[in-house]
């Protein structure tokens, strides 16, 4: 599983990190009790600071999404219905993340093919 | 040892390690049955170590060659001062481990754009060591007991008590620098590059720094036991069975840090097939040159002292 941050965006990299690692929770792509890369790993990997990663971990402690174990590490916590994500969530997720990509085409002056060539090249590249 | 031997050996050293060229990473991997894919990854791993070794060990000789030689002027002009060749032989060591640990340590530069991570987890306990840990730990507890005897009846106790502070600094900077190899950043990489990376930083932790440490540590042991042998202050039979403790112990520990040395040569892949004939071919190319540079040294050094 990936996680992608971009530090030019003008959302915060510690908000990325943490709404992405809470929807893959949500969405049961992670399971419950999954053990999360040590700050030091991600911060190490991502090629930031450790500071940004243990916010992002400490603001999802706080939601209820992970549980910090000490020298156990940091796992995914059990969801409150223990369910994953239901479909209709899921679906309207990614009509706003559609919704937002297809701004972008228009505002790039580009076509229809254009977005949807890119985007199946970006799920190529995830795998 | 005069300081002009010890120069002449030094400058002899530094060039038998530069003639001494090890085999092409190329013919180890492939010795090694390393499959194709990791291949290119390992070979550029294994010059960039062993490039930064020899040229840490190269460096530490020289410098304490020449730090030997002023300190021998300050002291008598330069003629008669005696430096120990275990000292010597720590202080190359310890300028390989250098250049070990400058070539392991290093951060991977990121670009400004956008940036992938896997949520693998990757830790220190994934690569390991266990052969050096334990050594590791055997090398502790000699240290620390020779530290203690020293302090009942060696002549000189703070020689024990510094080289087992120098043993507790290795086993630290083993540590430290096995924790910066396992977490260094790592791009989102295929599979097969994937088990190429953990097994470059598998060799770079056991034979790039952990080995080559501990048998630092060993010979660190060595010297210290050996302070034991011929360095009891007083008379009786405690003193006797330490001073005899003290030369097995040396002994000991210097016989396996020349034993380890060995085994971790090339980086612990041991040839085979085609390409182990291959490099035995080299190493004797090696030999021949190694020994031309030793004869040309020593035909230098019987000029020097004729003149």
């Amino acid at each position: 599983m990936l996680l992608r941050v971009d530090p030019s965006l003008p959302l915060p990299v510690y908000e990325q990190i943490r709404s992405q690692l809470a929807r893959l929770s949500a969405s049961g792509q992670l399971a419950v009790g999954t053990r999360l890369p040590t700050i030091r790993q991600l911060a190490s990997d991502l090629g930031i600071a450790k500071g940004t990663v243990e916010r992002a971990y400490v603001l999802l402690e706080a939601d209820g999404v992970v549980e910090c174990r000490g020298r156990a590490g940091t796992v995914l916590a059990p969801r409150p219905d223990d369910g994953a994500h239901d479909q209709a969530d899921r679906r309207r997720e990614l009509e706003d993340a559609a919704e937002a990509l297809a701004v972008i085409v228009r505002q790039l002056g580009l076509g229809d093919d254009d977005g949807i060539v890119a985007l199946r090249r970006a799920l190529a590249r995830l795998g | 040892m005069s300081v002009i031997i010890l120069l002449v050996l030094a400058v002899g050293a530094a060039v038998a390690l530069l003639v001494s060229q090890g085999a092409p990473g190329s013919l180890l991997v492939a010795a090694a049955g390393i499959p194709p894919a990791e291949r290119p990854l390992l070979i550029r791993f294994l010059d960039r170590s062993r490039r930064f070794r020899r040229t840490g060990a190269i460096a530490s000789l020289v410098l304490a060659a020449g730090a030997a030689a002023v300190l021998a002027a300050e002291r008598d002009g330069g003629v008669g001062g005696r430096v120990e060749l275990a000292v010597l032989a720590s202080i190359s060591l310890g300028g390989s481990i250098l250049g070990s640990v400058a070539a392991e340590v290093f951060r991977v530069r990121r670009s400004s754009g956008p940036r992938v991570a896997s949520l693998s987890v990757r830790e220190p306990g994934t690569y390991r060591d266990l052969v050096a840990d334990r050594r590791e730990r055997v090398l502790l507890v000699l240290s620390v007991l020779a530290a203690a005897l020293s302090l009942g009846v060696a002549a000189a106790p703070a020689r024990g008590l510094a080289l087992l502070v120098a043993t507790l600094l290795l086993a630290v900077l083993r540590r430290w620098a096995t924790a910066r190899v396992a977490l260094r950043g790592r791009p989102v990489l295929p599979a097969e590059l994937e088990a190429a990376d953990d097994r470059v930083r598998s060799l770079a932790i056991s034979a790039g720094l952990g080995r080559p440490i501990v048998t630092l540590a060993a010979l660190l042991g060595s010297l210290q036991w050996a302070g034991l042998a011929g360095g009891s202050d007083s008379v009786g039979t405690m003193p006797d069975l330490v001073s005899l403790a003290g030369v097995v112990g040396s002994l000991g520990l210097l016989g396996a840090a020349l034993v380890w040395w060995w085994r971790n040569r090339s980086f612990g892949l041991a040839p085979r097939g085609v390409a182990a004939r291959q490099l035995r071919r080299l190493a004797w190319l090696r030999f021949a040159g190694v020994t031309a540079a030793v004869v040309l040294l020593a035909g230098l050094l019987i000029v020097l002292r004729g003149g």
